[in-house]
């Protein structure tokens, strides 16, 4: 007998939220299932531990479980905004653990690129692919481009924090901004599809 | 608004995407998003870019125990703040908005709201071994109160978390029983031979009677299984049997969790 509940399971994402709304305890499980890789992994290449990373994602899923009601369809996927609260989460956890000012001590862009991915399982094949496809987007960006992003994105610097540690000026880490994500987003079609 | 003062909206986009505004400049974009329907469809546009950004982070499997401490967790807060209650009168502290630190901010200059009780605090990771202690002891909680105003209380079903014993590996198991049926969640069980299920049985005096439970283990070796009656039982046993399962057990029992009369 399976396991999970197979109702849940067809619920689409946006579904699964509505229920977690009403504090549905199968269908938050069901939708944690469905990112939980995701969520840990985003967690992971932005702070670096796993058990800092694991804590992160707790965090973030009670908080989903506890407020899945303020989710708003209108304002995006329900993975993206799943995600987008470990996101923040981690950030928040990046900043409060480093208290740290605008620095070049290190090399950002290794120092991110640098975590290792561990335990893959088969079940990621599908999406490997799709992940070697979007690298191949993201790695055509001049460096200049993929620097401020991954500063932005995943180190958690403001573009006013980055352009004062590349001392470049405001509207340069904006336009490098702008045109990285314009590159990466015109690699895609109209459905977010990776164009072959 | 001059087409020079649009652009300034503009071009904070990118960085609103990235999450690279300040928390003022992002309320404040986020005040101009609401009456620039240019801004929204550009934004709507570059939105699928920021995914994939998300989607070429390298995969990682988080530990299985992550996913237990979590749904224990979830367990706890339904014990303590019960759907039926909630429904009617949600007691619960619920976080604000918690997907921006812009919108962390504009919480944070509302009022602050009497709680009687942070369960978002307590049920910090740090803090769910004592959660977990006080649970585990066998006190039952999650009697709610429905609100109203009208002094009219309901008691609502009670949970108990109790903790198993395994014999084999790093296998763990807790019954979350409410009333009398409970729920089996187990993690890093082994993977079974061809043709091979787990079932959970229930002991009651010494007569060991079998349950429809019947499951096999997710790839990351957690499994969930319904106990529906637990009545007049003292334990709930799991071992690993035959497809279509048994009528006594094949094979030792791998979980056994005592069930307090």
């Amino acid at each position: 007998m399976p396991t999970t509940p197979q109702p849940a399971r067809h619920l689409d994402d946006e579904d699964l939220l509505t229920q977690v709304g009403k504090r549905d305890q199968v269908a938050f499980e069901a939708f944690y299932d469905r990112f939980e890789r995701q969520a840990f992994s985003l967690a992971y290449r932005i702070i670096g531990e796993r058990s800092a990373a694991e804590d992160i994602v707790q965090e973030a899923f009670l908080s989903i479980w506890k407020s899945g009601e303020r989710y708003d369809k209108t304002r995006g996927s329900a993975g993206a905004w799943a995600l987008g609260i470990v996101r923040n989460r981690a950030i928040d956890t990046l900043r409060s653990k480093a208290s740290r000012t605008p620095t070049l001590d290190s090399d950002d862009d290794s120092v991110l690129e640098s975590r290792p991915a561990t335990n893959r399982t088969d079940e990621q094949a599908m999406r490997r692919e799709t992940q070697r496809e979007v690298r191949e987007v993201i790695s055509e960006l001049p460096e200049k481009q993929s620097k401020v992003i991954n500063l932005a994105f995943f180190g958690g610097f403001s573009q006013s924090e980055i352009s004062e540690m590349l001392d470049l000026p405001l509207g340069t880490v904006k336009g490098r901004m702008r045109l990285g994500l314009e590159k990466i987003r015109g690699g895609l079609n109209e459905e977010g599809q990776v164009i072959a | 608004m001059s087409t020079q003062g649009h652009n300034s909206w503009k071009e904070q986009l990118p960085a609103y995407l990235l999450g690279a505004l300040s928390p003022v400049e992002k309320i404040d974009l986020e005040y101009h998003l609401g009456g620039c329907a240019e801004c929204q469809a550009e934004l709507r546009w570059l939105a699928p870019a920021k995914h994939r950004l998300v989607e070429q982070v390298e995969q990682v499997e988080p530990s299985p125990e992550l996913k237990t401490r979590l749904m224990a967790a979830v367990e706890a807060d339904l014990a303590e703040n019960p759907v039926e209650a909630v429904a009617e009168a949600p007691a619960i502290a619920i976080e604000p908005e918690p997907e921006t630190a812009a919108n962390r901010e504009r919480q944070e200059r509302r009022p602050a709201k009497k709680n009687w009780f942070d369960f978002g605090q307590l049920l910090r990771p740090a803090a769910l071994g004592a959660v977990a202690a006080v649970l585990f002891a066998g006190v039952i909680i999650g009697y709610g109160v429905r609100g109203g105003g009208e002094g009219s209380q309901a008691p609502v079903v009670a949970q108990k978390v109790i903790p198993g014993d395994s014999n084999v590996g790093d296998a763990d198991a807790v019954m979350v029983t409410s009333g009398n049926s409970g729920t089996l969640r187990i993690t890093n069980l082994p993977k079974l031979e061809d043709g091979e299920v787990y079932q959970a049985w229930t002991q009651k005096g010494q007569e060991i009677v079998p349950t429809d439970s019947l499951f096999t283990p997710r790839r990351d070796g957690t499994a969930t299984a319904s106990i529906p009656d637990l009545s007049g039982v003292n334990t709930v046993m799991v071992s690993a049997e035959p497809a279509g399962g048994s009528e006594q057990p094949t094979t030792t029992p791998i979980i056994t969790i005592p069930i307090p009369s």
